[in-house]
C-alpha cells in the first residue's frame, strides 16, 4: 500500500470537495425541511377546506379518482363483505373509479400507518384499533363525518349505543365509526371434561354457580386429573400483547386499569387486585394456565377451556376432538362482557379527503352493517339479534349462538377494549412493571399494581 | 508532461468509478441522516404533525431518563457477547471446514442454512425451543438439572438472544473467513510446516497475519450489525420481559413510530450514530496495530 | 513425509471434530426440520407437543392453499428479479467503487471511505422515514423502484463497495503493472486483470447481496404499501394470518419452505464459484 501525503495543490481539491459536500449536504437538509414542516399547514388547509362536504359542483368533474383503503385483514369474509361495499360505492358515487385496498398484517400495522402519517402520506380510508385509536381521534387530522353521516337518508346513528360512539368523540365531531363488535366466547374440550368426569360449564350454569371461582377451581381439577395439560388459556394473549387482555376478568370484577376519563389509575384498586391475583394463582399455583412464554393453542387438544374472540371457531373447524361453548363466566358485578370495537377512518391529509368520508360511511348503512355480521357482530343495537346472526355462516350453530354469542351482545353492561389518549405509552409502562414483577415465581401482586400506578400516574394526568 | 497526464487520467478514472455509489450515498443515506440529525432538535409528535423547535432539550432528556442507560447498558452487553461469539466462531468453522471433503461441504451447508432462513422462521422456531416446557428444558431435566425461563428471566432473556443471533450469523462470518482463507498461500502454510512449525503456531504465525484484513472487516461489520440488531429483537422478545431484551435501536423503534415522539427518537439515533461512528473509527486507529495489510 | 503415527492421531484429532460439528450443524438443522415438518401438518396440530417430525398423514393442503391465499407465484416472482437486479447492481457499483478506493489515487479518496461507511451505521429503521418521505417525493411508492435503486447506490451497497476494497488492497499491485506494461488503460486494468482476479470476493459479494435482498423486510413493508401484488416473500411469509394477526403457523411454515430453497441453491452453486474462483483466479502465485 503507498500512502503518501496529499501535495499541497491536492489538498486545495480536498477542500474544494469538502466545500461541495457541505453543499449537498445543505441541500438534501433544506429538501427534508421543506417536506416535514409542510405537515402542520397542510393539516390547517384541509381543516377549512373540508369542514363541510362540498357535493355540489356545477360541472361534473371527471370519474378518475383511486382512493386507498388500509386495513390489516382482507381475506375470506372479510373481503367478501368489503367487495360488496366497494360495489356498491362505485355504483352509486360518479367520481370514484377504483378502491384501492392495501393491507398490513396487524402487529405491524399501526407501525406503517404512523410512517405514512409521519411523511404526511396518509391513505383517504383506513381502519384504527379501539385501544390506540383514541390516539388519533385527538390528533384533528381525521375528518368529521357527522356531514357526511347527515348526507345519507336512513343512516340512523342513533343505533350505535352511545357508549359505542364515545371513543371516537373529539369534542362536537365524530371522526370514526366503530365497524367490530369483537366479543369472547368460552370454548371448552368436551372429551377432556369427559376424561376428568368433572361437569361441564354447561352444567355449573345451570346450577347458577358458572363464575372465575369455579372456572379457576375446574381447571385445576383439570390438570390434576391429567386429563389436560391446561386447564384454561386466555387465547387473545396475557404475557404478549400484554396485560390488556385481563379486561376479560376484570369487566366482571368491576375492575379497571384506569378512571374512564383516563385521569386516574385503578390497577391499584382493591377489585382490579383481586381478579389479577385470581390469574397469578391460577398460572403459578395450580399451574392451570401456561406461563410466560409457553406457546399454546387451544385447537391442539391439550386445553380444557379457553376464552376466545367469536371468530377462533374457524380454526376449530377440522380438529380431531369434541367442543363446545358458552359465555364467560361472571364476576361479582355479574356477567360483564368486553367488547373489542375498531374504528373507519378518513384522513383530511389524503388526497381525497371527502371522497374517503363518503366512503367510511357508505360501509355503516344498516344494510352494509348487516353485511358485516360474516364478521362479528355489527356494533349496531338492531342487528344484534338471533335473526340476522343466523343469516350468515357464524361457524356455530343457532343453539351456540343463542348461548354464547348473543347474551354478550344484549348485555346490560359491557366493557369496551381499554383505551387512552397516551395509550401506547401507558400500556408500555405497564407492561414494563407486569412482566418484572407480576409475571414472575415470586410476585406480591398488591405491590406490583401499586407499582403499576406509580409508573403511569404521570401519564394520567395528562 | 506524460507522467501528469497519466496521474489525471487516472484520478478522473478514479472519480468516476466511485461516482455512482457516492451519488447514491448522497441521496439515499446522507439526505436521511442530515435529516435525522435535524428531527432531533424538534419535539415532533407524528400523529398530530406538530414540529417544535426545542433546541437540546431531547438530549436532556436522555440523560435525565435511566430507561435510556438501561438500554445503552444492554445494547453493549449484546455487543460485547455477540460480536467475539461470531467472530471466533466463523474463524473457528472456517479452519475446520476449509477443506475439499464432502464432508466439509456439506457441513458448510448445515453451518450455512440459518442464514439463509427467514429471520421470522428462525426465530419462531427458537422460541418454542427455548419455552418453559420446551425440548432444551426437557433436556436440562433429563440431565438432572432444573429448568431455565430462558427468555423470561432477567440475565437469561439477553443470554439467549444473543445465542439466537449468533448462530443466526454464525454461518456469514464463516463464509467470510472461507473467502479469506483462499488468499492464504499454501505453499507459506506448508513452508512453515516444513520448517517444524506445529499446525497450531502456523495458524498463528502465518494464517492469523494473513487474513487480518478480513478479521478486522467482519470484526467492523459485526459490531455495525450488532448495533442495528431490530428485527430479532422485535420477533422475538419485543424487547421483554421489562426492557431487559430493547437494545437502542429498537428502542430508537418504539419511541418513533410506537411512542410518536419522532423528534426523541432522532435524537436517541442521532446518539446511537455518534457512538457506533465513534466505534468505528477507533476500531481502524487500532487496526493499525494488529492488521498487516501487505505490500 | 510424515510419520504414519502423527497422521494417525492428526486424523483421530480430525473425526472428533466433524463428530463435534456434525452435531452442532445438526442442531442448527433442527429448526428447518421442524419448518419442513409443521408446514405438513394441519394447524391445529403445530402445538402438540411433543412433535410428530414426520406427520402421519402428510398434509400437503397448506401448498395448496397458501397460493390461494395470496398471489404467492406472483410475489415469489418479484422477489426473485429484485434480488437478480440487487445482485447485478450491487456487483458493478461495488466493484467500480471498491476498486476506486483501493487502486486508483484521486483527491479526496481518503475522505470518501469514512464518508461511505457512515452508511453502514445507520439502522434501516431509524431513517425509514425520511427514506419514505424522499421516495414518496420521489413517486416511487407502490412500485419496485425503492427496492431496487436503494439498495444498488445507497447504504446496502457500501458493505460490497468495503468488501471489494479490502479485496483489491491484497492484490500485489505488481499484476496489475504488468497488465499496465501491456498496454491497458486503466479500465482495461479493471476489467481485464483486477475484476477476473476478484471473482471470489465478487462471488461472495453476490451471494450476500442477493441474501440481503431476499430477506429484506422493513423496506418492502413500508414501500410497497401493503399491494399484494407488489410484496416480497418475507413480507408475504407474513400475511398468513387471523384478523387479529395470529399468525396461521402451517401457511407460514409452508410458504417459508418453498422460500429458502432458492436460496439454498444459489448458495451452494455460489460456494462451487467462490471454490473454482479462487483455482483459476492465479491468487495462489
Amino acid at each position: 500500500m503507498s500512502v503518501k501525503a496529499p501535495s499541497v495543490s491536492k489538498r486545495y481539491r480536498i477542500v474544494g470537495l469538502v466545500a461541495i459536500l457541505s453543499l449537498i449536504l445543505a441541500a438534501c437538509a433544506s429538501e427534508e425541511e421543506t417536506t416535514t414542516t409542510a405537515a402542520p399547514e397542510s393539516v390547517e388547509e384541509a381543516t377549512t377546506t373540508t369542514a363541510a362536504p362540498v357535493t355540489t359542483t356545477t360541472e361534473p368533474l371527471p370519474r378518475d379518482v383511486t382512493i386507498s383503503f388500509q386495513n390489516w385483514y382482507f381475506q375470506a369474509t372479510m373481503k367478501e363483505a368489503y367487495d360488496q361495499y366497494i360495489a356498491s360505492f362505485l355504483a352509486q358515487n360518479d367520481r370514484v373509479i377504483e378502491v384501492a385496498v392495501e393491507t398490513q398484517p396487524y402487529p405491524r400495522y399501526h407501525d406503517v400507518l404512523n410512517v405514512k402519517l409521519t411523511a404526511n402520506q396518509p391513505p383517504e380510508v383506513s381502519w384504527i384499533n379501539a385501544s390506540v385509536g383514541p390516539q388519533y381521534v385527538t390528533s384533528g387530522r381525521l375528518v368529521n363525518l357527522l356531514p357526511y353521516i347527515e348526507q345519507v337518508e336512513g343512516f340512523n346513528l342513533d343505533d350505535f349505543p352511545e357508549d359505542a360512539l364515545r371513543p371516537w368523540m373529539h369534542g362536537d365531531e365524530l371522526v370514526a365509526l366503530p365497524f367490530t363488535n369483537a366479543n369472547n366466547v368460552l370454548y371448552f374440550n368436551t372429551e377432556i371434561f369427559a376424561a376428568a368426569g368433572i361437569p361441564i360449564p354447561l352444567e355449573l350454569q345451570e346450577q347458577g354457580n358458572w363464575t372465575w371461582e369455579s372456572l379457576k377451581d375446574i381447571a385445576k381439577q383439570l390438570v390434576d386429573s391429567g386429563a389436560a395439560e391446561y386447564g384454561f388459556y386466555f387465547n387473545n394473549g396475557l404475557y404478549t400483547p400484554g396485560w390488556r387482555n385481563l379486561i376479560e376478568i376484570y369487566a366482571p370484577y368491576g375492575a379497571r386499569p384506569w378512571s374512564l376519563d383516563g385521569k386516574q389509575c385503578l390497577f391499584d384498586s382493591p377489585e382490579t387486585i383481586e381478579a389479577t391475583q385470581l390469574v397469578w394463582d391460577m398460572v403459578f399455583v395450580d399451574a392451570a394456565h401456561p406461563g410466560p412464554s409457553v406457546a399454546a393453542d387451544f385447537a391442539a387438544g391439550n386445553i380444557g377451556m379457553t376464552l376466545a374472540r367469536q371468530n377462533y371457531v374457524g380454526r376449530l373447524r377440522e380438529v380431531p376432538f369434541g367442543w363446545d361453548v358458552t359465555v364467560a363466566p361472571d364476576g361479582p358485578a355479574g356477567y360483564v362482557p368486553s367488547l373489542a370495537q375498531n374504528g373507519i377512518v378518513a384522513w383530511k391529509d389524503s388526497e381525497n379527503p371527502d371522497l374517503g368520508a363518503q366512503f367510511v360511511v357508505h360501509t355503516l348503512t344498516p344494510e352494509n352493517a348487516a353485511i358485516f355480521s360474516i364478521n362479528t357482530p355489527s356494533p349496531r343495537r338492531s342487528l344484534q339479534n338471533l335473526e340476522t346472526l343466523t343469516q350468515f355462516p357464524t361457524g356455530f350453530t343457532d343453539e351456540q349462538l343463542e348461548r354464547a354469542v348473543i347474551p354478550s351482545l344484549q348485555a346490560e353492561s359491557f366493557e369496551l377494549e381499554y383505551y387512552h389518549p397516551q395509550y401506547a405509552a401507558v400500556d408500555r409502562e405497564a407492561k414494563v412493571v407486569f412482566d418484572r414483577q407480576v409475571w414472575v415465581e415470586d410476585a406480591n401482586v398488591p405491590e406490583a399494581m401499586a407499582a403499576v400506578c406509580s409508573n403511569i400516574d404521570p401519564l394520567m394526568t395528562r | 508532461m506524460k507522467l501528469m497526464t497519466l496521474r489525471q487520467r487516472e484520478a478522473i478514472a478514479g472519480v468516476l468509478f466511485v461516482s455512482p455509489q457516492l451519488l447514491g450515498f448522497f441521496v439515499f443515506v446522507l439526505g436521511p441522516l442530515v435529516a435525522v440529525l435535524t428531527f432531533g432538535l424538534f419535539r415532533w409528535n407524528i400523529i398530530f404533525g406538530e414540529l417544535d423547535f426545542i433546541g437540546l432539550s431531547n438530549y436532556r432528556q436522555m440523560l435525565g431518563d435511566p430507561e435510556v442507560w438501561e438500554v445503552a447498558v444492554t445494547t453493549v452487553l449484546f455487543g460485547s457477547g455477540f460480536v467475539p461469539l461470531t467472530v471466533l466462531g466463523g474463524l473457528g468453522l472456517a479452519v475446520a471446514l476449509n477443506r475439499q471433503t464432502k464432508v466439509s461441504i456439506a457441513l458448510r451447508a448445515a453451518y450455512f442454512m440459518p442464514v439463509v432462513i427467514s429471520l421470522a422462521a428462525w426465530t419462531i422456531v427458537w422460541r418454542l425451543i427455548l419455552q418453559p416446557n420446551g425440548p432444551l428444558n426437557a433436556l436440562l431435566e433429563l440431565a438432572g438439572a432444573s429448568p431455565i425461563p430462558w427468555l423470561r428471566g432477567p440475565t437469561f432473556a439477553l443470554v439467549s438472544v444473543i445465542a439466537v443471533q449468533v448462530l443466526k450469523t454464525l454461518g456469514y462470518s464463516m463464509v467470510l473467513f472461507l473467502a479469506a482463507l483462499q488468499t492464504v498461500p499454501s505453499e507459506l502454510v506448508e513452508a512453515a510446516r516444513v520448517d517444524g512449525a506445529s499446525p497450531i503456531k502456523s495458524f498463528r504465525y502465518v494464517t492469523v497475519p494473513l487474513i487480518a484484513p478480513f478479521t478486522f472487516m467482519v470484526t467492523v461489520l459485526l459490531t455495525i450489525a450488532s448495533f442495528k440488531t431490530f428485527a430479532l429483537i422485535h420477533l422475538l422478545t419485543m424487547g421483554g420481559p421489562g426492557i431487559e431484551t430493547t437494545v437502542m435501536s429498537y428502542y430508537i423503534y418504539v419511541q418513533g413510530l410506537q411512542l410518536f415522539d419522532m423528534g426523541y427518537a432522532s435524537a436517541l439515533a442521532t446518539v446511537l450514530f455518534s457512538a457506533v461512528l465513534a466505534l468505528t473509527v477507533i476500531q481502524f486507529v487500532l487496526r493499525r496495530r494488529w492488521v498487516f495489510e501487505g505490500g | 513425509m510424515r510419520s504414519p503415527l502423527t497422521a494417525n492421531r492428526l486424523s483421530t484429532g480430525r473425526i472428533a471434530l466433524v463428530v463435534i460439528l456434525s452435531i452442532g450443524g445438526l442442531i442448527l438443522l433442527l429448526p428447518l426440520v421442524w419448518m419442513v415438518s409443521s408446514s405438513l401438518k394441519p394447524e391445529f396440530d403445530i402445538f402438540v407437543f411433543p412433535p410428530e417430525i414426520i406427520p402421519e398423514p402428510l398434509f400437503w393442503d397448506n401448498y395448496r392453499e397458501i397460493f390461494v391465499r395470496a398471489p404467492l407465484a406472483r410475489q415469489y416472482f418479484n422477489s426473485i428479479y429484485i434480488g437478480v437486479l440487487n445482485v447485478a447492481g450491487t456487483v458493478a457499483v461495488s466493484a467500480m467503487a471498491g476498486y476506486s478506493l483501493a487502486k486508483l489515487r484521486f483527491p479526496g479518496r481518503f475522505l470518501v471511505l469514512p464518508l461511505l461507511l457512515c452508511a453502514l451505521l445507520l439502522p434501516t429503521e431509524v431513517i425509514i422515514v425520511p427514506l419514505y418521505a424522499l421516495m414518496s417525493r420521489f413517486g416511487w411508492i407502490g412500485t419496485h423502484l425503492p427496492l431496487i435503486v436503494e439498495p444498488v447506490f445507497g447504504a446496502p451497497a457500501v458493505v460490497g463497495t468495503f468488501l471489494m476494497r479490502q479485496f483489491f488492497l491484497s492484490i500485489p499491485t505488481e499484476i496489475e503493472d504488468a497488465g499496465r506494461v501491456d498496454g491497458l488503460g486503466t479500465l482495461g486494468v479493471f476489467l481485464r486483470v483486477a475484476l477476473p482476479l476478484a471473482r471470489p470476493a465478487l462471488a461472495t459479494l453476490a451471494l450476500l447481496t442477493f441474501l440481503a435482498s431476499w430477506n429484506a423486510f422493513l423496506e418492502p413493508l413500508v414501500f410497497t404499501a401493503g399491494n399484494k401484488e407488489l410484496l416480497t416473500l418475507p413480507v408475504a411469509l407474513d400475511q398468513y394470518t387471523d384478523v387479529d394477526g395470529t399468525p396461521f403457523y402451517a401457511l407460514q411454515m409452508a410458504s417459508t419452505t418453498l422460500s429458502i430453497l432458492p436460496v439454498l441453491m444459489v448458495f451452494l452453486l455460489a460456494q462451487r464459484q467462490i471454490i473454482e474462483g479462487i483455482a483459476r483466479s492465479g491468487l495462489k502465485g
